[in-house]
């Protein structure tokens, strides 16, 4: 006993410091995690790298950065009822059917909603220039990277009718696992130039960047807001949109 | 009556599971820790301040506590806050499903995706039963317990289980 007594209180030091050391490392991490500084360029995803030159050439001749400003990439890590209220009063109501588009990604390559009936799906409107877009853009990087694939879809679109080599710089930029489509309107607009709402972002009523809309599985809306969102409300509405459909 | 040669292993089988339970569920965690911070915020239940050092502590707690439970190191107050974490956990898991939120688990990081619910609840019941059995009865069959402190096994035949 007397033998032992020495070598229990050394163990429990040992365990305090290492407890002391976890929380160091969460907090380190917590800190860390702070969106708000634009994320450094990520890796582009295999078929951003395969891009043809021309559109390669345009992107980069575009100077995408993406933008910021106080207190832009703070409500994403907070809980769902940390949300606000939507500021469009046009959005679609929940039960409405999604209406449906055939759009085009900066590759040419042609999407359609119609393409991913039977999943949950994430549309986005987004701008390129926009800063509420450009925090949110990471966090939906990884949510659309941790989700089941076989179950849920992202789709953005791109809400001002912006060129192809602009949407490619931020799709590339951002290294999104999901398309970026073009929804040309008019007066066309860049990275630089904001323009009009093409006629997809003008049907599903888009006052606002980004735009967020749930679609559930048989192409009925879900759920809509418009502005930044908690990650952990996209997400709650997701899974509760698949088990709906 | 005598007391079997083979309890001492079978007190080590049950500490094992609860290692290998908590080991598994904190590395697929790391795995994953932006999507874990999600769903830990998804709950609602913390204070948005408390939601990333959360996220980013429990995995290490697990495993750490993991690790307690294989070397057989504080046998009896590692499963006392295995015990602890676990009804933490289906309390958490409880409110949410009385809420009607239709969240995942986030038990199991990327492993497993269970939407929380009576099934999510029922399962981490019978996962936090082997942390249980440790508490009432410390499993310290090859353990540091026994070579460094001298604890003696609750499974081994006369065993007090101190």
């Amino acid at each position: 006993m007397g033998k032992a007594l020495p070598t229990a209180r050394w163990i429990w030091l040992g365990t305090g410091a290492l407890v002391l050391v976890i929380a160091i490392v969460a907090f380190v991490l917590a800190r860390g995690s702070g969106s708000s500084p634009p994320p450094p360029a990520a890796s582009p995803s295999a078929a951003d790298k395969n891009a043809p030159a021309a559109l390669v050439q345009a992107a980069d001749a575009v100077g995408f950065k993406p933008n910021t400003e106080p207190g832009v990439g703070e409500i994403e890590a907070k809980p769902p009822s940390a949300a606000l209220p939507a500021r469009s009063a046009d959005l679609l109501q929940r039960g409405t059917t999604a209406p449906p588009f055939t759009l085009k990604t900066p590759q040419g390559e042609t999407a359609r909603l119609a393409d991913f009936r039977g999943k949950a799906v994430l549309l986005e409107f987004f701008a390129t220039w926009c800063p509420h877009c450009a925090a949110e853009a990471p966090h939906l990087k990884a949510m659309a990277n941790s989700l089941a694939k076989s179950r849920f879809a992202f789709v953005s679109v791109n809400a001002d009718s912006e060129d192809a080599a602009s949407i490619f710089a931020y799709h590339r930029y951002f290294g999104l696992p999901f398309p970026a489509l073009l929804d040309p309107g008019a007066p066309a607009g860049n990275f630089h130039q904001q323009g009009g709402p093409g006629p997809v972002t003008t049907s599903y009523g888009v006052g606002a960047y980004p735009t967020f809309y749930v679609v559930d599985p048989r192409g009925k809306v879900f759920w809509a807001s418009d502005g930044e969102q908690p990650d952990a409300l996209l997400r709650m509405k997701l899974q509760a949109a698949a088990s709906a459909g | 009556m005598r007391a079997s040669p083979l309890l001492p292993w079978i007190g080590l089988a049950v500490r094992l599971i609860a290692a290998g339970i908590w080991l598994v569920a904190g590395v697929a965690k790391l795995g994953g820790l932006t999507a874990f911070r999600q769903e830990v915020a998804a709950y609602d239940v913390p204070p948005s301040g408390l939601v990333e050092p959360i996220a980013y502590g429990l995995p290490f707690i697990e495993i750490g506590l993991g690790a307690y439970l294989l070397l057989g190191l504080l046998v009896r107050p590692a499963a006392g806050l295995s015990v602890a974490l676990m009804l933490l956990f289906i309390g958490v898991q409880a409110q949410a499903w009385a809420r009607g939120l239709t969240i995942e688990c986030g038990c199991f990081g990327s492993l497993s995706r269970q939407t929380v619910g009576l099934g999510s609840i029922l399962r981490d019941i019978a996962l936090a039963l082997p942390s249980l059995l440790l508490l009432i009865w410390p499993a310290r069959h090859l353990s540091l317990d026994r070579r460094l402190l001298g604890r003696s096994d609750a499974f081994a035949p006369g065993g007090a289980g101190r």
